[in-house]
């Protein structure tokens, strides 16, 4: 894992002196996985290449602005991809196939391995895991269904028939207890 | 300092943005203005990557999903490390001329047209001055230099091509002349240009003197020699240029 953090730092400190050949090979190593999080998010495969490629363009366009202090090189190119998931599915107004589905935590039983058809085990790190299961369900399952799935406050709000002020209350008192945590 | 600005000193305020940006939750308006604030805030910067990096574990171990393989071709495009791949389906040679023809080309082609046309018909034309020039086309080179002017005569049915700039060619190479249709947009030959000549005289048969009048542009491949086998012209085109009526462009000068 750290070998391959290193390659990604090496490979990105090569696409910030400019070099192409770098950054096609950044692409290769990441773009099936930053797909995945973009189809997570969007529910769509199309739609999740278009914002892989919107991505991208702004990766390398923005390609000076990532500093290693500010984190890993992947965490930098995920959160582009989100972001501008979060953006398209904001855009379209476009909902998840999968409102009815019951939400479930964040568990094996968690609604992206389901649309993604896969067997694999989701592992989140044990102290985020640990600080998540310490939060109210509400506040949980409202923090998990805006990261994971892009979902707004006012779609959470239908989601539990509730107000969007207690949504928004949800989430600020769960990310401060989450804070508290992860800190402690 | 104005109070809005004081407002993005206060680290709850700025906990709170930081936060509720990375998990997604802030609406359109206000996530673009915190992208706008982290650049020049650097508490508020310091504070997305901190959550960014508690969260990321989730995108670690979210699944892969296979990527649609023009993505790549895409992004190369738009960052212009590439030029546009053609259409699946070839474009026209009038497309492609359109597109070539910028306005700037447009403007220097007339120009050139009327200066070199000019210069053929008192100087170069051959005939007898009687027999009115009917067409006339300036092939451009890709340097935007002149290459060939070629002008017809109406009453004789004569193609005259004057070679302005020669092109050097290997011994299995020859260069053929062709016409684009207005109508249908194909290219039909003319023929294959004799080397070594500066002026070359051909009669027209009535089938060609009816491409010239139904002609946008005509166009200068680089074909094997004895010309294009298929009867299409090949993608190496040397020289183009529109094909402009000259009555028109003399009414158009007047």
């Amino acid at each position: 894992m750290e070998h391959a953090k290193d390659h990604l730092f090496a490979l990105f400190s090569a696409c910030q002196l400019g070099d192409r050949a770098a950054f096609a090979k950044l692409y290769q190593l990441t773009a099936a996985r930053l797909n995945g999080i973009a189809y997570r998010i969007t529910n769509n495969r199309e739609s999740a290449n278009e914002v892989l490629q919107e991505a991208f363009i702004q990766i390398w366009q923005n390609k000076q602005e990532y500093q290693a202090m500010k984190g890993e090189v992947f965490t930098w190119l995920a959160s582009i991809v989100r972001y501008r998931a979060y953006d398209k599915v904001r855009a379209e107004q476009r909902r998840h196939q999968y409102d009815s589905v019951e939400f479930n935590e964040l568990d094996t039983h968690s609604p992206w391995q389901k649309l993604l058809n896969t067997e694999d085990q989701v592992h989140t790190s044990q102290a985020l895991e640990h600080c998540l299961d310490n939060l109210e369900k509400s506040q949980k399952q409202s923090i998990l269904m805006a990261y994971l799935y892009g979902y707004s406050r006012e779609e959470i709000s239908k989601h539990f028939n509730s107000p969007v002020n207690t949504i928004k209350s949800w989430l600020k008192r769960g990310l401060g207890r989450l804070q508290l945590c992860l800190n402690s | 300092m104005s109070k809005q600005l004081n407002r993005y000193q206060n680290p709850t305020i700025i906990e709170h943005l930081a936060s509720q940006y990375v998990i997604g939750a802030l609406p359109a308006r206000v996530r673009a203005r915190v992208e706008r604030l982290r650049l020049q805030n650097f508490a508020l910067e310091y504070a997305i990557n901190d959550w960014q990096n508690r969260f990321v574990s989730f995108d670690e171990t979210t699944p892969e999903l296979d990527v649609d393989e023009q993505n790549w071709q895409q992004i190369e495009q738009q960052l212009g490390f590439v030029k546009p791949h053609s259409a699946t389906k070839p474009r026209s040679l009038l497309s492609q001329f359109g597109e070539w023809l910028t306005t700037p080309r447009l403007v220097l082609t007339s120009f050139m047209f009327s200066f070199v046309a000019l210069i053929s018909f008192l100087v170069v034309n051959p005939l007898n001055s009687a027999d009115p020039l009917s067409y006339v086309a300036v092939l451009e080179n890709q340097q935007d230099d002149a290459h060939l002017v070629a002008s017809t005569y109406g009453e004789s049915k004569k193609l005259v091509l004057n070679i302005v700039k020669s092109t050097p060619l290997d011994q299995e190479q020859d260069l053929e002349l062709w016409v684009i249709s207005k109508t249908d947009q194909q290219a039909r030959s003319l023929g294959v240009l004799p080397q070594g000549q500066e002026i070359v005289e051909q009669q027209l048969s009535d089938a060609q003197w009816r491409l010239i009048k139904d002609s946008h542009s005509l166009i200068v491949t680089l074909e094997e020699k004895g010309g294009a086998a298929i009867g299409e012209p090949s993608d190496d085109v040397v020289s183009r240029g529109l094909c402009v009526r000259l009555t028109d462009w003399r009414q158009a000068s007047t």
